[in-house]
């Protein structure tokens, strides 16, 4: 299940005086099976970006295509793309209304018009890749939830749909650190296990660093970097130009470079750093 | 989704009619009004007409984003117009069945149209060039003596900035929300009357719940700021009546009153 976009122009409130280009000629692929990170500053039209990948925008110019389908022809059902391509927008729990969390991932099956037993097993099913325990939760009022709880509720009202591609938009911001650290992991097992292709937007270099194996970098509307993750995080002037920056620990590398000390620089994890670290610190003697 | 609302919107600007006092704007506009339905000849619609486009000049505001203001009354208008010119006797004009258009119907439709759009763009004149809070201001200075009586005028006042303040925001999430539960595969456009209303319900809960979540956050912000009403409370920007603004004001109302008596 492949997504393509072919110079791609979206303008906000065309013809009065707040007009606003928020995409100019976006041309990107995403590939199946692939983990892409989309970053970028505020404004810079990440989520523009990806509310065409479901057609919930028309472009004001330009194409989309969802298995090489373009998904504005006449005889499309944008349905069945929002159904292949699911999306999980910036704080997903403002979404949720049902009275139980059983009922509201079960919207998403219901407007498909599943039965009532593939329903169940969906429910079930994605209640459990977002590591959360069916029966602790099914008839629990969504609302008396903890914010982490919620969140993956409402992620899961997505993964009901049993979509190939997922997008999320910043999925862990405003969660505390250990929520953000799991709900990571329980993407990277998505990807891994399940092989989601993952469309990650964020603006959190270091997640990304983690997660992604490709990077695509929107300043002002225009995709600037399109590569593999070391080699865009090698471009710190273009990332400082857009308002970003690279990951803390490969941050920490370029200052050492920048001081001299013989180290890579592509590195992005800090277990990497360590190894990394350690060699240098071998090389010196200072360590055995 | 919703950028075609022009409804309480503000357009920035520097021109003449953006710096008039906003309580002399208020009173123009209700001086517009009260024209408006004295007049009765086409002669005086028209020079009405005249000012309100003089005034939008004036303002530099986009002529056709104004007009955009007028569409969604469109269908007002085409009923209004319809009803006068089927229900009223007179010469006829033509005949379509049972029902018959007359001379004096399309005269009367034409003017009550002719009403209602110049309604909307002198209203939608004064708050595209005013800030809503220079508007509320404007009221909660021309209700000032009405506080005698026990009008709460400032209370009343805080309630329409905030009103107005949310009005885009609420637009915003709606649109947001909207989205969201279409990319769970909700459809708000097909069905029936039953099964519209019932597809809103994934809208309105989330709504309802973030509107009380802000308006519970802003309580708490204004109680951080010390805000306890209007009792006492000093203004960064005073509001007050320059030499432009008499002028403005005696010239225009000159203006539309003569129009009324003779026309």
């Amino acid at each position: 299940m492949s997504i393509r976009v072919e110079n791609l122009y979206y303008t906000y409130s065309p013809g009065t005086p707040f007009e606003r280009a928020a995409l100019e000629d976006v041309s990107l692929e995403i590939d199946d099976g692939e983990f892409v990170g989309i970053i970028g500053a505020t404004g810079s039209g990440k989520s523009t970006l990806i509310q065409h990948f479901n057609g919930l925008l028309k472009p004001t110019r330009g194409r989309v295509l969802v298995d090489a389908v373009d998904i504005w022809q006449r005889d499309v059902r944008l349905k069945d793309i929002r159904q292949k391509v699911g999306l999980v927008f910036q704080y997903p729990e403002h979404q949720l209304f049902e009275e139980t969390v059983y009922a509201d991932i079960a919207f998403g099956p219901r407007n498909m018009g599943l039965d009532e037993g593939e329903i169940a097993r969906r429910v079930r099913r994605s209640l459990e890749m977002v590591g959360l325990g069916f029966e602790g939760v099914r008839d629990r009022s969504p609302f008396e939830l903890s914010g982490g709880e919620m969140r993956r509720v409402a992620i899961a009202g997505v993964l009901a749909m049993e979509p190939s591609v997922l997008v999320l938009d910043e999925p862990v911001s405003g969660l505390d650190p250990r929520g953000r650290d799991e709900l990571l992991e329980e993407l990277e097992m998505l990807h891994r296990k399940f092989e989601y292709t993952v469309v990650l937007v964020s603006h959190s270099m270091d997640d990304v660093a983690r997660l992604a194996k490709r990077l695509v970098v929107l300043h002002k509307g225009r995709v600037v970097a399109d590569g593999p993750v070391r080699q865009v995080f090698q471009m710190t002037n273009l990332l400082a130009e857009t308002g970003l920056g690279v990951p803390q620990v490969t941050e920490l590398m370029h200052e050492l470079a920048r001081r001299g000390k013989k180290v890579r620089t592509e590195v992005l994890t800090v277990e990497e750093a360590r190894v990394e670290l350690l060699r240098l610190l071998r090389s010196e003697g200072r360590v055995r | 989704m919703f950028g075609n609302i022009t409804i309480g919107q503000y357009i920035p600007g520097d021109s003449p009619v953006h710096r008039l006092d906003p309580r002399v704007k208020l009173f123009i506009t209700l001086v517009t009004i009260t024209v408006l339905f004295l007049v009765h000849t086409m002669a005086g619609y028209g020079l009405v007409l005249l000012f309100i486009l003089g005034a939008m000049l004036l303002a530099r505001l986009p002529v056709r984003f104004v007009l955009r203001g007028v569409r969604p009354l469109l269908f007002i208008v085409v009923l209004t117009f319809g009803l006068h010119l089927f229900m009223n006797e007179g010469r006829v004009l033509f005949r379509m069945g049972p029902l018959v258009a007359t001379y004096e119907g399309a005269y009367r439709g034409f003017a009550m149209s002719m009403r209602l759009v110049l309604l909307v763009l002198a209203t939608s004149i004064l708050t595209l060039s005013t800030s809503p809070i220079e508007l509320t201001d404007g009221i909660e200075s021309t209700l000032a003596p009405a506080r005698l009586v026990g009008v709460p005028a400032h209370e009343l006042a805080m309630m329409m900035t905030i009103a107005l303040r949310f009005i885009p925001t609420l637009l915003e999430e709606t649109d947001k929300i909207m989205k969201a539960q279409m990319a769970r595969g909700a459809d708000f456009q097909t069905g029936g009357v039953l099964q519209k209303a019932k597809s809103l319900v994934p809208l309105l809960v989330p709504l309802f719940v973030s509107a009380f979540r802000r308006a519970d956050e802003l309580a708490m912000a204004m109680e951080a700021r010390c805000y306890r009403g209007g009792q006492g409370r000093t203004r960064m920007k005073q509001l007050r009546v320059g030499a432009r603004d008499i002028l403005a004001a005696v010239g225009s109302t000159a203006a539309l009153v003569i129009v009324a008596v003779y026309l």
